[in-house]
């Protein structure tokens, strides 16, 4: 039960790894300035006003649908944690904490 | 960027950016102008028919006149433009000797649309979403309005003998007998985005150059007296009390 809400929750909650971030901030600005420069261009060509309004809500659309998601190629790049260990574990691996002189596990 | 929720928030927040920078822009070259305008406006009105009548509320003496009205706006419609704003005015200076100023009173406007091109919205809808079952009531009154939005060139007006919409009158509530009236004629361009441009303003002067004090003037005349009043009668007789006695209003102490 706790599997699935946790599956549920990070779906919601959409997380990405920091490439990933840094990655959906620039495909986001580059396609919504591309957008409003084709807009603009389109409809001042045509002197129609309408041409850019279409142009312009349907690229921001494709942002939104691009960017905001949580695509898997946003997480490509995972952030490589250490293992998990629990106080046991580590006095088996031989790995010693010590704080102030004092052995703690 | 780390949430999705976060990722709406940043991607909605540089659209507004992009979408008020786009809109600055299109203003600018609207004001500038740079698709530069290909002719200028040009208009002419006269007036044919001037008629004070006794007005109800207050006695106010209201006036009423027919005139013509010959206008080519075509150059001010632009991609920027959402519609243009039309009226005439009746331009009389308020005392004889010119200090008063010149008053103005609008007595005829209209709102001519730009054209509906094939993406407007009406027309986009009509060909994606035809509604059929309101077809009949919606019919007649499309073919009532349509006359003005399927101009191919908006923007010239023609009118012979056109009756005013409003009926106007003076501050001091007499408005016969009044000289060197003039009827005038201005237009207001309303954009999708930006600035409101007036004729007789400094935009105007950019976008749709013409003497906004001698183009589209009418020629001088003056109010008539009022209908149906004899020149005796003048004034009216105050009512008169009977004398009794002489009492003085003044007591002195």
């Amino acid at each position: 039960m706790d599997q699935i809400l946790d599956q549920a929750r990070s779906l919601y909650e959409g997380e990405i790894d920091f490439e990933g971030q840094r990655l959906a901030e620039t495909i986001c600005t580059i396609l919504l300035s591309i957008s409003g420069l084709v807009a603009f261009l389109t409809g001042f060509i045509t002197q129609n006003i309408y041409q850019t309004l279409y142009i312009g809500l349907g690229g921001t659309a494709l942002t939104f649908l691009v960017v905001v998601p949580q695509w898997p190629f946003f997480s490509r790049h995972p952030q490589p944690f250490l293992p998990p260990r629990t106080g046991r574990g580590a006095l088996a691996q031989g790995i010693s904490v010590e704080v102030d002189g004092k052995k703690v596990s | 960027m780390h949430n999705a929720l976060n990722r709406l928030q940043t991607t909605f927040g540089f659209f507004t950016t992009c979408a008020f920078t786009l809109a600055s822009i299109i203003a600018l070259l609207s004001i500038v102008p740079l698709p530069a305008p290909v002719g200028s406006p040009s208009a002419s009105v006269s007036v044919r028919n001037v008629q004070v009548v006794k007005g109800r509320p207050h006695y106010y003496a209201t006036k009423r006149e027919e005139f013509d009205l010959e206008a080519d706006l075509s150059s001010l419609f632009t991609w920027n433009t959402k519609q243009l704003f039309v009226y005439v005015t009746a331009n009389y200076p308020t005392s004889k000797d010119g200090q008063g100023g010149i008053s103005e009173a609008v007595i005829w406007d209209t709102i001519i649309p730009a054209t509906s091109t094939p993406y407007s919205w009406q027309n986009l809808k009509q060909k994606y979403f035809p509604d059929k079952k309101k077809s009949k009531s919606k019919s007649r009154r499309e073919s009532l309005s349509k006359k003005s939005t399927d101009l191919v060139k908006p923007g010239f007006i023609a009118l012979k003998n056109q009756k005013p919409k409003y009926q106007i009158t003076d501050p001091t509530g007499i408005i016969s007998e009044r000289a060197n009236a003039t009827l005038h004629v201005s237009w207001n361009v309303q954009p999708w985005v930006g600035a409101l441009i007036w004729d007789k303003g400094y935009l105007g002067s950019r976008v749709g150059q013409w003497d906004a004090g001698k183009v589209g003037k009418s020629e001088t005349f003056s109010f008539p007296p009022l209908k149906g009043s004899k020149p005796e009668v003048v004034k009216e007789k105050a009512p008169q009390t009977p004398k009794v006695g002489s009492a003085s209003p003044v007591v002195e102490i």
